[in-house]
């Protein structure tokens, strides 16, 4: 390969100012969501009987379920 | 990204030994780079770090193979006019020169055995916290078992399945009905489970896809992107690769994750269960956020290998720098930034991305500074609720995993702002350092 680069690598009228930049490290990120994980926590969309109830932690506190 | 002549005041650098011995040092690699810019046309690789270079650049990395004098540096760049503000051999001293030079004193041999030191990790701006879950070994060999996928009949093959579960999802009317409020404990942990599967999944594509171009990939781990918990393929050396082989290495993340998300409607199909319906959802709404370009998710890098424009970010700001230093400092000698050496067409798209970036930070930091605030005085009361619903059904994995997760975003907004407050004092100190350097000089003149 160091035989590509030579003087020859310099091409006529090719700016002769050193030039660098740093290349970043690829971390190619991936990042996720869950929709609509979350059920709300104060039991306000429990409905007695519904199968919701035993996932939703708030509904076991909520009034209308006791 | 740097010049000679945008380099520090060279008064103020110390003078170094004209007999002083240059090399390249043992295993440092310069390979050919395929960039849209005339000035990045190399790179240069050695102890965990790699540059873009010009042609001038990669012919004096050259040049050092053979050790030389600080005299014989100097004949050479004057034989050939580099443009030099402080003297070259000074230049070669600092990072990131430095990185793969070494330096020795008059009567000193420059190193000639690779120093035994642990490469440093690659550079990663904005991940402050970073653990791997898979070495690269074990990468390596899952990716070996998917590189078929990208085959010309095993890719068309997915496309074709992924285009058929997509259609069927949204056409079935599955897509639009509210599953997530009707799933019980069972549900969630598969849904959970499934995405963040999905997720691994999706940096094994990254790293198949390099596997399948004959690229090293790196291990797979865990971050803290900003304020955002991700996971992260390594695949540094895809550098080395054409663009449009880097293009498909960007894609290819998407590209598995949507084929999950096709296993996950056919399940949904055969199982009536909503679960599967929701983990598709959830991949359908990842994949959007993972084509954002301003942030550094796969979008970025598409389209870092798409203009051919390394480090994009770098490229902006040297822009910035160099508009400002038009308009306001004195007519000494600027570099002219990379971006206004780029064809046409892509200073017009990169017009369009600099304006869009500004929008896209100033909105996020105004939905940052609102939300903290809020978060930071409901986060006992959150924490309570948690605790409440784990003490009332501790099968609730959901709940555990939320408080986890605002956990992390506390983290992550910590972390940020110490990094902000960091900035802001080193800019203090190099604003104030600059003032005292400009009195004295106008003092003396």
């Amino acid at each position: 390969m160091s035989d590509l680069i030579n003087d020859s690598a310099m091409q006529p009228g090719e700016s002769e100012e050193l030039f660098v930049v740093e290349l970043d490290g690829r971390f190619e990120f991936g990042m996720t969501v869950i929709i609509n994980d979350i059920p709300p926590l104060d039991g306000s969309n429990c409905v007695c009987g519904c199968s919701s109830e035993p996932t939703n932690p708030g509904c076991l506190n909520a009034t209308q379920c006791t | 990204m740097e010049s000679i002549t945008q380099l520090e005041n060279p008064a103020e650098q110390p003078e170094v030994e004209t007999a002083s011995t240059y090399a390249l040092k043992p295993g440092v690699l310069i390979l050919p780079f395929d960039s849209s810019t005339r000035h990045a046309t190399h790179q240069v690789i050695g102890a965990g770090r790699r540059i873009a270079v010009n042609g001038a650049g990669a012919a004096l990395f050259e040049f050092l193979r053979t050790p030389r004098t600080g005299a014989e540096v100097e004949e050479y760049a004057s034989g050939r006019g580099l443009k030099s503000g402080p003297p070259i051999r000074d230049v070669l001293t600092r990072p990131p020169y430095s990185h793969f030079v070494t330096n020795a004193a008059p009567g000193e041999e420059p190193a000639t055995a690779a120093p035994n030191q642990p490469a440093p990790k690659q550079s990663m701006p904005w991940l402050f916290v970073r653990f791997q879950i898979l070495p690269a070994r074990a990468v390596a060999i899952m990716a070996r078992w998917f590189e078929g996928l990208f085959a010309s009949r095993g890719a068309a093959a997915a496309l074709l399945s992924i285009v058929a579960a997509h259609l069927y999802l949204f056409l079935s009317g599955d897509y639009s009905h509210r599953y997530a409020g009707t799933l019980t404990s069972n549900q969630w942990l598969t849904v959970v489970g499934g995405v963040y599967a999905a997720l691994l999944f999706h940096e094994l594509g990254h790293a198949a896809a390099c596997s399948r171009f004959g690229s090293r990939v790196g291990g797979i781990g865990f971050g803290l992107y900003m304020i955002w918990p991700v996971l992260y393929a390594d695949v540094s050396d895809s550098w080395l690769l054409p663009r449009r082989q880097r293009a498909i290495v960007d894609l290819s993340g998407i590209y598995f994750h949507l084929l999950v998300s096709s296993a996950s409607v056919a399940l949904a199909a055969v199982t009536h269960n909503g679960a599967f319906v929701v983990i598709s959802k959830s991949i359908i709404l990842a994949t959007i956020i993972n084509l954002n370009p301003f942030l550094r998710f796969d979008g970025y890098w598409l389209l870092t290998d798409v203009t051919g424009i390394p480090n994009i970010g770098k490229a902006m700001s040297q822009f910035w720098r160099y508009m400002l230093k038009r308009v306001s400092g004195p007519r000494g000698p600027v570099a002219v930034p990379e971006l206004l050496c780029i064809p046409r067409h892509l200073q017009a798209l990169f017009a369009v991305y600099c304006v869009a970036t500004l929008w896209f930070f100033g909105y996020l930091l105004l939905r940052i500074s609102y939300a903290v605030p809020r978060l930071v005085a409901t986060t006992p009361q959150r924490f309570r609720e948690f605790w409440l619903a784990a003490t009332l059904n501790p099968t609730a994995l959901t709940t555990l995993k939320s408080a986890l997760l605002l956990l992390l975003f506390l983290a992550g907004i910590l972390q940020m702002s110490l990094f902000f407050w960091r900035r802001l004092t080193q800019g203090y100190f190099a604003l104030g350092s600059a003032a005292k350097h400009f009195r004295k000089q106008s003092e003396t003149e």
